[in-house]
């Protein structure tokens, strides 16, 4: 206060208070517009990233979700086609099995031997297989459809999750 | 008329049909045409092995016995006779085996042999379809090459009301009505080639309907017979203990009923070249396992019933031999036990199980495979 007073009187030219106001205006201004840049710029970084790494880890998981239904998937169509393929066979067997009279000497090969089997019962026995590999092939049908259904949500996951990044990476070009 | 010059447009085929794109498209379809093709020579085959087959059991029947090599093991034959030459053992699939006699066999084998041709027919097709397709993929592939373009114009139809320039506008109408009829038949041509294109281009859609169909058939052609060859595998088993107790009634055979053979007949001579098939086919299936001979089926068949045959000379020569006195009948049983300790190594041998197992199951099948002759 004492130097203050001292220097006014001392410069008591307007010349002198004009320029140390100025001064002084200006220095604040600048100072105001530093707090008011600084800390969003920062806070706005730190969230775009964080949540940029977040959905890309989640992007990466959903990939692996969907590549592991996509074997499943191939897995079934494999089992599918080969119990296709038995079906078929069988369903010769049968209709060789009910050409054959009643009397004729039927024989089922067990390891290495063969061993006589009556006809009606080689007879059942073939068409109880037949009904087994037909509920197998429906099973497995019902389970393709389920996992096809499951890969398509996921793709959609996924597509949803590219746009996001996308937007979010078109964002921090702007910031 | 300049004008009239630039509202015309050309089009050129590259712009639509690529060259690259066209000739790719012509070599898949290729590709796939060469896959159906291999595949329909192997269908061939079979067919071919089962005429032969069929004629093989027409002729067996016609003498009550044939003299034969019968294989025993991997490369050793011994002789042997086949005799109930109208009885064979006919394995229906999935491990189901008939008796059936020649007839009925032949029967069996003409059914099989229907389902073969129409497989046969439905690849032909199959392949004229898809030949279609790649000659109209090399077509236009070859015209974009050419450089074939089209080209269009509208047509514009000018004012002849002025009368300051009657005389002109008369002679502009001449050349314009033969741009005009120029222009309507070059339209037409390109929409009958347009039509032509949509119609091949449906023929080719239903031709790739049709492929999904035979390719399913074809796989199942490839595994059924895997799971035969399978079957044959364990069949060889069978014969292997048949042909053990084949050697005790063969020695009983030449000691009892020693005779010559003659090895002169026709017949004996197809048979020899059928077991020397199955021997040679069972070293190559020890080498290539993957790999799928459709020969093989048919020289199992041969086996089955050389092993049925021999299956019923071996009931007869029991029987016969249990016919005379005591002391003979000890004497069979004698030479069972003593030929007993060999079964067991050999089949030791044969199973990957260990010797215990192997031993309860030598014992096993051997009992009920009696038990089932007598």
């Amino acid at each position: 206060m004492f130097t203050f007073t001292n220097r006014i009187q001392f410069m008591s030219s307007l010349h002198w208070m004009m320029i140390y106001g100025l001064y002084y205006i200006q220095f604040t201004v600048y100072v105001i517009v530093m707090l008011c840049q600084l800390p969003p710029k920062k806070v706005r970084n730190t969230m775009s990233s964080s949540n940029l790494r977040d959905l890309q880890r989640e992007l990466e998981n959903k990939a692996n979700d969907l590549s592991k239904l996509q074997k499943e998937i191939a897995k079934n169509h494999q089992m599918r086609k080969k119990y296709t393929l038995q079906l078929g066979e069988n369903e010769l067997v049968l209709k060789e099995l009910d050409l054959l009279k009643d009397d004729t000497n039927v024989y089922k090969l067990i390891g290495p031997v063969l061993v006589k089997q009556d006809l009606a019962e080689a007879n059942a026995n073939v068409r109880k297989r037949i009904e087994y590999i037909s509920a197998e092939l429906k099973r497995l049908d019902a389970t393709v459809q389920d996992l096809e259904e499951k890969q398509n949500s996921k793709k959609d996951a996924i597509l949803k999750l590219q746009q996001r990044i996308q937007s979010l990476q078109a964002g921090k070009g702007k910031a | 008329m300049d004008e009239s010059t630039k509202k015309g447009s050309v089009t050129s085929l590259a712009s639509l049909f690529p060259v690259e794109e066209a000739q790719r498209a012509a070599k898949r379809v290729e590709d796939t045409i060469a896959d159906k093709q291999s595949e329909l020579d192997r269908l061939r085959g079979f067919a071919t092995d089962n005429n032969s087959l069929i004629n093989l059991v027409h002729k067996l029947p016609e003498q009550l016995s044939h003299d034969i090599m019968v294989p025993f093991g991997k490369a050793a034959f011994f002789p042997g006779r086949l005799i109930h030459t109208n009885e064979f053992l006919v394995l229906l699939g999935e491990g189901y085996y008939a008796e059936r006699t020649s007839k009925q066999t032949v029967e069996i084998l003409q059914r099989r042999g229907k389902s073969l041709d129409s497989q046969v027919d439905s690849l032909e097709a199959n392949i004229k379809d898809l030949e279609a397709e790649a000659s109209f993929f090399n077509a236009t592939a070859s015209q974009v090459a050419e450089g074939l373009v089209e080209i269009r114009e509208d047509y514009l139809e000018k004012d002849s009301n002025e009368g300051e320039f009657k005389s002109g506008h008369l002679q502009q109408e001449a050349p314009n009505l033969g741009n005009a009829t120029a222009d309507d038949g070059e339209y037409a041509r390109m929409l009958a080639i347009m039509d032509e294109l949509e119609k091949e281009e449906l023929a080719a859609e239903s031709g790739n309907h049709s492929d999904q169909n035979d390719e399913s058939t074809g796989d199942f052609h490839d595994i059924s017979y895997q799971e035969h060859i399978d079957n044959k595998l364990q069949n060889s088993k069978d014969v292997h203990q048949s042909e053990l107790l084949d050697q005790i009634n063969n020695k009983i055979i030449t000691a009892d009923l020693p005779k010559k053979q003659n090895r002169k007949e026709d017949i004996t001579d197809q048979l020899n070249f059928a077991s020397l098939a199955v021997e040679s086919r069972v070293k190559e299936r020890e080498n290539f396992v993957e790999y799928i001979d459709p020969s093989e089926k048919i020289p199992a068949r041969s086996k089955e019933r050389s092993v049925q045959a021999t299956t019923a000379s071996k009931t007869e020569v029991r029987h016969q031999t249990s016919q005379p006195s005591f002391d003979s009948r000890k004497a069979f049983t004698g030479s069972i036990i003593e030929h007993a300790e060999n079964i067991k190594p050999t089949t030791r041998q044969q199973s990957s199980a260990s010797s215990q197992d192997s031993g309860s199951q030598s014992s096993k099948p051997v009992s009920r495979f009696k038990m089932q002759r007598r």
